[in-house]
Parts: structure tokens; C-alpha cells; sequence
């Protein structure tokens, strides 16, 4: 394979794009937000089940009582809200000396009680909030929402917890500050997170981590349960939002990356750990707007898809990278792992690596100048596949 | 002169031959052509990423870009440059093919929701029907598994699959229980997960009580896409699994894969296309009525294991889900622990810090290959585990029917067998056939026959094969157009022997199969030599090279009663055993395997001191004694 070879791998990085986020209502809702409307991170944008779930209590089976004695156990009335986990029934057991109780499934409102004890409660429809601040470009049909924001893009390789938001506060060590980490805001670490950095932001209560690394086994002691199937979007609340931009071990933030993040310091930043790897990839998200919000979406321009969410306008002749001569490139495995490189050479012929197998690669030169044979396959592009470039239409109106 | 008939088409006897896979990970394309003699070879095979994700999307993307490769590798021009697709017919040397044939698991293959009234029962039918079509069981249902109707709501809203299956009552039989499933499954209101973001209707398939079809239809035809099959459980005495089965890849081809980014771009190129675990399925049941059964065949993938085997001429396949080298690397090391992985590595000396992190960048990078012979090593050791989970699993899914009605006699009344035993064993396979990029990719075969006999521990006479280049897909999808065709593939590329390993078990009690004492002892005459006589003793690894196409005879005696090679304790075997790449391989390292201090450990009484070695160390000497390689460093080999 010779030039005009196979797509680069890579996260994303795009230091001053339009980016659309779709906010998605899986199972329907009622939108609040209005096309044209500008909103902040916090706005909430829609309502999910709107009717909201109805959960079905059977309150003669979970207390164990005959039917016809179940209404009577019953400790709240019909229109009464309950919160999760709150008693809704209860009676006395254990020759009176403790108390059976049966608990509401979802914060909302008791709505029927049978005379079979049968409670019905209706649960609070769910907020979506906006995540990111920009405009509303697509706010109808029930299903979605869509907002436009102008601003610097980062994808990660591996994210945990769910959303934050903050702003943004860049380290210059990997290592928290002498006077500890100010709360709630967007830690950027330029080196890998050791469990000091960890800890410290759990402690300072920061709204989110981005850090080029980590070891699995510190996020295990943050309660990360790895052996979760295909990691899934997670649900359960982890004790921190994290982002990290190059994988397990020691290596470094590249530099493009940490410098997009940095000279944005001080803005609010929105972030993502959501992550899943397989049908449907999902990677960790890092977008901060700046310049204003855009006042619609370019015209005649199609943006890429550069996450299950996420899309970007680009300039129509940019594109995906391939790996070809002269392409700059990030080893992800192997002897030069989390080195960085250029591509000098494609020998179209498969080639003997260290290990006997015989793969496809690339001859690249690192850093200090000696070159080295590597799989083609363990190749990424060094800056992501967006190469910290301009896009098309960041001439908004308003800025 | 009597009408010698139609000439067969391109298709029926193809000269030439691309297959596709676009497997999770990787799309392959295969290159096969007839060569003078008329015999179909492997012109040349080459990988790319799938493009099924953001920011491509297109996995007519990847798959152009594994045949641009191919070409360059070939020489042949495969793509029409002036459209869409491929150039079809061949038209002259080394310009165009015959035959297009695909397979896919890409965008996590096909998955279904299997509901059915009672879990071991018929929801259990259903899940291997699923099984065998070459889905993704993501979640199994019944009225009896004990969730309460929200936790089933709200799992099936969960779960986005791609179909359901529902299954339940014989015919005949009762009809609430199926219409209730049925009525869950619409108020749930599932989504198919290709949607995307707006509506979509999802394929449902009913395949149970005939007498609950009309019911069941107007429940869920509004809502859904759906159709009836013959019931999977007639009666609780029979199980016809083969009707949904074809119905469910059938709809994987003209529904969801019609949906799934790009693909009908894909359909319109090819002859066919259907779930690769399906293809792979196939082409197992062609090995099992070649050689006979039963066959066990593996296929170690990057987030799942597949199992296959076949019994009495029935294909049973089961999927470890989440247990696979790249996307399922951190949940096969959570079910199996690091202990496990790392007692087989011998060669190379990791921390537990930089061994975590190893398996978290391998699942995280999916695409990754292994560079150093300490990668390598690991990668196999992850091999090794995911094979014993995925086997465990097996054996949960390939069981005798439950629930059947047993007549009692005085005869029988009471040592009547349960019904639901296992039906699959290590004990007396044909044969083992292992498949799967690690596989593939493995610089030795004696590496990959270390696998599959680590992994699986196989028992008594058993020949080896894998799929070297993962051709097995292309050899079942071409099944479907042309089967003397696929069989030409089958036998002539895709499966390449490994040798035959011989492995005695030690039945009863006793230290009769302690370290160095005597286990067989063997006569072993190769074609054209003479007969060469050697003892075995307990916890040796022993490999005589024996090339592929060649048979010797062997004469081989359990040297105590209690040792069994598989014809019952203390019978011999004499006969012609085949060989392969490896050769003949004698495994008295004794089954199941042990490492070192594991028997001392609670059991002080031991009698005889058992120093054994670790037994993925011993692979290392007996390739070297072989003369085989050359062998990887640490891959292995300390």
C-alpha cells in the first residue's frame, strides 16, 4: 500500500469549528427549547416521558399481606408527590417490633391506589439540559433537539462518568496546584493523572478531568468496574467526569492538544465521559465555545459525523485523513508506544515485525531523528484526524 | 450425443472468487482463483478498518478500501473504476470476478431479544435458535425469570436490538402467557438500533404456539415488523430450530442491514450477505460431514468467542458475549481474572500496573496489533482464557431438551437420567478447528495449536485445524450460491491441518498420574522410516513432526490401568494418525492442567511430591526438541 493509503485513526481535535450537538430523546419527550433560542449549558432544553413512566406497586405481594388488607397499608394519598426510595406502604412485623415497608420505584407523584393495593406512580418527567452553550438550530418532532456552538473540539480516547461543565483550569504539572484545585472547574493535566491528581480532584470537587493518561488500576480504586460489557454509556453516577486524550500508562498530552485547551483558559468548558467502543461508537467529548454563538447553520454544506452526536462543518476539500508519506502519526503500541512521528515510508509488501508476525507497515521517523518499522495498524494520527484545522463557515454572523 | 446440459453460470462454478468479511474490527477481502489445473487457490487476502463508525460511516468505505489493497497485493483489477461496485464478470486475466460473496459482523453483528414463556424451556429453544442464525443474544425474557413487568419494560427499552424473537407454548397449548410477552413487548415500544435518532419499525419473529399466532400478530403488526415462523417447540419432545433460524437471517439481510449505514450499497454488490457467525456456522457443518462428528469449532474475536459445535449432524453455536481480545479484553480479564491471564505468560515479565494497562489500551485501540514477542505472548494468554469461558459457556447452552415427558418403567423408575444434559465434551472429538485473528495472525502454528489445546484441553485422539486466513465466512456465504464451489474452498485453502494431539486423562483416584510416572508407551512409524519406540511420562509435552498430507502409524499403550485415550481406562489405540504443521503432539500434562503448588495447596495428604512445571513452559522445549520455527521469543518460549 503505497500512497493514498487506508484512513488514520484518531480522536478529533478541532481547534475553531462549528460544531452541532444533537440532544437526543430516546424514548420521546416534549421539547421547551425554540429554534433561533441561545442557550448556556444549564438551559433545560426538554423534558424526557413528559407522562413519565408509570411504575406499578404491588403492595399485598411486597408486604406480604392478603389482598383486601394492602390499601391499608398504604402511607400516602392519591396526589401525593413520594421521592425515590421514600415509604409508601408499610405495616408492622416481627411480632410488632419492626416495620415491613415498601418503597416508591422513581421520584413523582402516588396517581392511583386500588383497593387490591395496587399503587400506581407516575414518575417526574426527566430534564435534558443543553450540555453546551450556543443556538438552537433544530428544536421539534420530539425527538431531539440540536444546538449549534462555535468553539475548539477535542475527542478523547476513553472517558467515565457522564456530563459536566466548568471552566476551564489548565495545570502546568500534572500535579494539583500548592493551594489545591478550585472547585467546580475543568482540570486540564498536561501528563498523565497519577492517584495524587486524582484524588485531589475528587476532593475539590472538580466538574471534570482531561488528562492525556492514567492507570486502570487507579481508576479501578475509584470504583470503575472495567468489566462492564463494551464499557456502556455509563449510569451510574462515577465520582468524577473524565476525559482521557491517549489511553492507559504514562504518556503525554500532545502538545496541539494541550495548547487548543490552554489558551482557552478561564471558558466554560463542556464535558463528556461517556464512552462506548462498539455499535455506536461513543468517545469522551471536550468542547468549549468562545467567540459567541453562531447565528445558523452554513448554508449548503453538509457537516461530518464525528461522533455518534457530534457533527462538524469542515471545508468541503478537507476530509479524513489517510496514512501516506509524510503524515504526521502517533505510535499506540508496541516498542515506540505513545511516541510521535512522520511517516517516511509504505512498503507495499507485509514485513516481519519483533514478534514473527508478518503485518503491514509503515517506516516512520521519530522524534530524535532514528527511524523505526512499525504496524500500520498501531498508527494514529498524531494531532487527530481533524489536524487542528480551520472549518467552513466559522464566519457566523455573530460572534 | 446426448445433451451434456447448460454450461454453469459464473456463479455456479466461479472461476474467480472475492470474499468480504466486515468483522467488528477489521474488513478482510479474499481473493480466489482457478489456476491452470482448474483447482481454486487463495490469489491473495488483505485487511482494512471497517468504516461503519462516525466520522465515515459507510462501510462500502472499508470494504473498498480492503479490495484497493487487494489489488495492489494481486495485480488484479477488482473495482470498476467507472462505477460503483465491482467488476463483474471476470472478463479476462486477472481483470474482474465471477463471485462476490459477504459476510458481516460489523456495528456489533446481528442482536436479538429473545422472549419466551419459560426460561429453560422454550425462551431457552429460542436462544439457541438465535444463536445459530448468528445473532447476539442481548437479552433473554420469560414470564418466569423473575423480574417484575417494569424491569422488563424497561430492559427491553434498554436494549435496542436489532430483532425479537418470541417464542412460547407448544401447539395446542396455552395462549395467555405468549399474548401477555406480546403485549409487554408493545407497550415497551423497543426501538431497532439502527433508527438512529427517528422512528423505525423492528422486526419481530413469532415462533411459537400456532393457536396464539393470530393473537399475537394483531398485537404487534402495527407496531412492528412481523412475521410467524412453524413453532421452535411444537412439542416439548421435539425442537425445530431451522425456520427461525432462516427467517431471522433472511430479515438481518433485507431489514437491518438495509438500515445499517451504507450497507444497501454493500447488497448491491454482492451475490449474498448474511452474519458471519452464520457463514462460519456453515462451514463447521461441512467439516463435521466430512470427517464426522462431533467437531468443536472456535472462533476467538475481537469482542466475542464464538463456539460451534456439532453432534448427531445438529450445529449448536453459543456466543461469550463481551469475551473477545480488543473490545471484550477488560471484561474477559474481570470474569477470568488477571491471575488467570497471567499464569500462562512465561517469556516476559510484566507489572501488574503495565499489565492492566496493556489489556485497557488493547480495548480501547481495538485495532491494534501486537509488535513485541511480550504483546504477542499476552495476546495469546488472553486467547487461552477467553477459550475456557467461551467453553463454559458451551456447555450451558448445548443441553438436551428440557421438560420432555420420560416414560417409566420398573426397568428405569429409578435411575432415570434428567432431562437437559450436557451434550457437548472434550471427550472423543473428531475434530478441533480454531479461527480467529489471533489466530491468524500467530507467527507459528505450533502457537496456535498451543492455544487450542491450552484453551480447550482436549481429550483422547483429536486432529487439529484452524482457519489461517479467516476464510471460513467466505467458504459459508459461498455455501449458499454454490456448495461445490465452497467445498473446493473449504478443503482446498481455508483449513489447514494442524497434527493431531493425543492426550490421556488419568480416571480414579491414586497418584497414578503423578510427575514422571510412566503414562504410555508409544510405537510411532512415519511414512518411508522405521518405527521408532518411546515411554511418555506424566507432565511431558511431546511433538514428533508429521507433515500435513502425510499419515503415520502409531501404536500407543496406557502404561497403567487408569489412563484413558479415550476408548475407556486402560485400552490402547493403534492406527494411522494424520498430520499437519505441527505433527503429532503427545499432551501428558494431564487433564484438567495444573500449575505448580496447585494440588499441594489444602490437600496435605498428597502422598507423592509434585514439582510440576508450569505447563505453558513445557511448549517451549518441545518445539525446540521438534526442531520447529523459528519460534518468537517469549511468545511462549522463556
Amino acid at each position: 500500500m503505497t500512497a493514498g493509503g487506508s484512513y488514520l485513526s484518531g480522536p478529533n481535535i478541532f481547534r475553531d469549528a462549528l460544531v452541532e450537538i444533537v440532544r437526543p430523546l430516546p424514548f420521546g419527550g416534549e421539547v421547551l427549547a425554540r429554534e433561533g433560542q441561545v442557550v448556556d449549558p444549564d438551559t433545560v432544553v426538554a423534558h424526557l416521558n413528559p407522562g413519565g413512566h408509570l411504575h406499578f406497586v404491588n403492595v399485598a405481594r411486597e408486604l406480604d399481606v392478603p389482598f383486601h388488607m394492602a390499601a391499608g397499608c398504604v402511607v400516602k394519598a392519591e396526589g401525593e408527590t413520594v421521592r425515590r426510595g421514600e415509604v409508601l406502604a408499610c405495616r408492622p412485623a416481627a411480632l410488632g417490633l419492626v416495620l415491613a415497608e415498601c418503597r416508591s420505584p422513581a421520584d413523582g407523584t402516588v396517581e392511583r391506589i386500588y383497593p387490591s393495593g395496587l399503587v400506581t406512580v407516575r414518575a417526574y418527567p426527566i430534564p435534558v439540559a443543553a450540555w453546551v452553550g450556543g443556538r438552537v438550530v433544530e428544536a421539534g418532532a420530539g425527538d431531539r433537539v440540536v444546538i449549534l456552538t462555535k468553539g475548539t473540539l477535542i475527542q478523547g480516547v476513553f472517558g467515565l462518568g457522564s456530563e459536566g461543565h466548568g471552566r476551564l483550569f489548565p495545570l502546568r504539572e500534572n500535579r494539583p496546584p500548592p493551594g489545591g484545585l478550585p472547585a467546580g472547574r475543568v482540570v486540564v493535566s498536561p501528563g498523565p493523572a497519577g492517584r495524587g491528581l486524582l484524588d485531589a480532584c475528587l476532593a475539590g470537587r472538580a466538574a471534570a478531568l482531561i488528562a492525556p493518561s492514567c492507570h486502570l488500576r487507579d481508576l479501578e480504586a475509584l470504583g470503575w468496574d472495567p468489566g462492564r460489557p463494551d464499557f456502556g454509556v455509563s449510569k451510574r453516577k462515577t465520582p468524577l467526569v473524565l476525559v482521557l486524550t491517549e489511553g492507559f500508562g504514562e504518556q503525554e498530552m500532545s502538545p496541539p492538544v494541550y495548547e487548543a485547551l490552554a489558551e482557552r483558559e478561564g471558558l466554560v468548558a463542556s464535558v463528556s465521559g461517556h464512552t462506548q467502543l462498539r455499535a455506536g461508537v461513543l468517545r469522551p467529548e471536550v468542547i468549549v465555545p468562545w467567540g459567541g454563538p453562531p447565528s445558523s447553520r452554513p448554508v449548503g454544506t453538509t457537516p461530518l459525523r464525528v461522533g455518534r452526536r457530534t457533527a462538524v462543518y469542515l471545508d468541503r476539500t478537507c476530509g479524513p485523513p489517510r496514512l501516506q508519506v509524510g503524515s504526521a502519526v502517533r505510535v499506540t503500541r508496541g516498542t515506540h508506544e505513545g511516541s510521535r512521528a512522520v511517516v517516511v515510508e509504505l512498503p507495499s509488501d507485509p514485513r516481519q515485525v519483533a514478534s514473527g508476525a508478518v503485518l503491514p507497515v509503515a517506516v516512520v521517523r521519530l522524534e530524535d531523528g532514528r527511524t523505526a518499522t512499525v504496524a500500520r495498524a498501531n498508527l494514529a494520527a498524531s494531532d487527530g484526524t481533524g489536524a487542528v484545522r480551520e472549518t467552513a463557515g466559522s464566519g457566523g454572523e455573530d460572534r | 450425443m446426448a445433451d451434456a446440459g447448460p454450461e454453469p453460470g459464473p456463479t455456479e462454478r466461479p472461476d474467480s472468487i472475492l470474499g468480504l468479511d466486515c468483522g467488528s474490527t477489521t474488513t478482510k477481502a479474499a481473493l480466489y482463483a482457478r489456476d491452470a489445473g482448474g483447482r481454486l487457490t487463495l490469489v491473495g487476502r488483505r485487511d482494512s478498518p471497517t468504516t461503519v463508525e462516525a466520522p465515515l460511516e459507510d462501510v462500502a468505505v472499508g470494504v473498498r478500501e480492503a479490495v484497493a489493497a487487494l489489488e495492489e497485493t494481486t495485480g488484479w483489477t477488482l473495482l470498476d473504476p467507472g462505477g460503483d461496485g465491482f467488476l463483474k464478470p471476470q472478463s479476462g486475466p486477472c481483470r474482474g470476478v465471477d463471485a462476490v460473496v459477504a459476510t458481516s459482523s460489523a456495528g456489533g453483528g446481528l442482536r436479538v431479544l429473545v422472549a419466551g414463556v419459560i426460561r429453560s424451556m422454550t425462551a431457552e429453544s429460542a436462544e439457541r435458535a438465535a444463536l445459530g442464525a448468528g445473532a447476539i443474544v442481548s437479552e433473554v425474557i420469560a414470564i418466569d425469570d423473575g423480574r417484575r413487568p417494569h424491569e422488563k419494560l424497561e430492559l427491553i427499552r434498554q436494549v435496542e436490538p436489532d430483532m425479537i424473537l418470541l417464542a412460547g407454548g407448544v401447539d395446542g397449548g396455552n395462549v395467555s402467557h405468549v399474548a401477555h410477552l406480546a403485549e409487554l413487548i408493545l407497550t415497551a415500544g423497543p426501538r431497532p438500533r439502527f433508527a438512529g435518532d427517528g422512528p423505525g419499525r423492528l422486526p419481530i419473529v413469532f415462533a411459537g404456539n400456532r393457536d396464539a399466532q393470530a393473537q399475537v400478530r394483531e398485537i404487534l403488526t402495527s407496531e412492528s415488523l412481523f412475521s410467524s415462523v412453524p413453532n421452535i417447540r411444537p412439542r416439548l419432545e421435539s425442537e425445530d430450530v431451522l425456520p427461525a433460524r432462516l427467517e431471522m437471517q433472511d430479515l438481518f439481510m433485507r431489514h437491518v442491514m438495509a438500515h445499517a449505514p451504507n450497507y444497501r450499497r454493500l447488497v448491491s454488490w454482492v451475490e449474498t450477505i448474511i452474519p458471519t457467525p452464520a457463514a462460519v456456522g456453515r462451514a463447521v457443518e461441512m467439516v463435521a460431514q466430512s470427517l464426522g462428528d462431533p467437531v468443536l469449532a472456535v472462533d476467538i474475536g475481537g469482542a466475542t468467542t464464538d463456539v460451534f459445535s456439532v453432534h448427531d449432524g445438529v450445529l449448536y453455536r453459543s456466543v461469550a458475549a463481551s469475551v473477545g481480545l480488543s473490545y471484550g479484553a477488560l471484561n474477559l480479564l474481570a470474569q477470568t481474572g488477571a491471575e488467570n491471564v497471567r499464569r500462562w505468560l512465561v517469556g516476559s515479565s510484566w507489572s501488574e500496573t503495565r499489565f492492566a494497562d496493556a489489556v485497557g489500551n488493547k480495548a480501547i485501540r481495538p485495532t491494534t496489533l501486537p509488535e513485541t514477542p511480550e504483546e504477542l505472548e499476552l495476546e495469546q494468554a488472553l486467547a487461552r482464557e477467553a477459550l475456557r469461558l467461551s467453553w463454559a459457556r458451551h456447555i450451558e447452552i448445548v443441553v438436551g431438551l428440557k421438560g420432555v415427558h420420560q416414560e417409566r418403567d420398573l426397568g428405569n423408575v429409578f435411575d432415570q437420567p434428567p432431562t437437559g444434559l450436557p451434550l457437548a465434551s472434550v471427550r472423543r472429538l473428531r475434530a478441533v478447528v480454531g479461527s480467529g485473528g489471533v489466530l491468524s495472525h500467530a507467527p507459528e502454528p505450533w502457537q496456535v495449536a498451543a492455544i487450542l489445546i491450552d484453551g480447550l484441553e482436549p481429550e483422547g485422539m483429536t486432529r487439529l485445524f484452524f482457519d489461517r486466513g479467516f476464510l471460513f465466512p467466505n467458504v459459508g456465504a459461498m455455501a449458499g450460491v454454490s456448495p461445490e464451489t465452497a467445498r473446493e474452498m473449504l478443503f482446498g485453502q481455508a483449513l489447514v491441518p494442524l497434527g493431531t494431539v493425543v492426550a490421556p486423562v488419568h480416571r480414579g483416584a491414586g497418584t497414578g498420574a503423578a510427575l514422571g510416572r510412566p503414562c504410555l508407551e508409544v510405537a510411532f512409524t512415519p511414512p518411508g522410516e522405521s518405527t521408532r519406540r518411546f515411554s511418555l511420562a506424566w507432565g511431558e509435552l511431546r511433538i514428533l513432526p508429521l507433515p500435513a498430507g502425510c499419515r503415520a502409524r502409531l501404536e500407543v499403550s496406557p502404561a497403567q490401568p487408569g489412563t484413558d485415550l479415550g476408548g475407556g481406562p486402560g485400552e490402547a489405540w493403534e492406527g494411522m494418525a494424520a498430520g499437519g504443521a505441527v505433527g503429532l503432539i503427545l499432551d501428558a500434562r494431564g487433564r484438567p492442567l495444573r500449575w505448580p503448588g496447585e494440588e499441594l495447596r489444602g490437600r496435605a495428604r498428597e502422598e507423592v511430591p509434585d514439582h510440576r512445571p508450569n505447563p505453558a513452559a513445557l511448549w517451549a522445549d518441545a518445539v525446540r526438541r521438534a526442531g520447529l520455527g523459528p519460534a518468537a521469543e517469549g511468545a511462549g518460549v522463556p
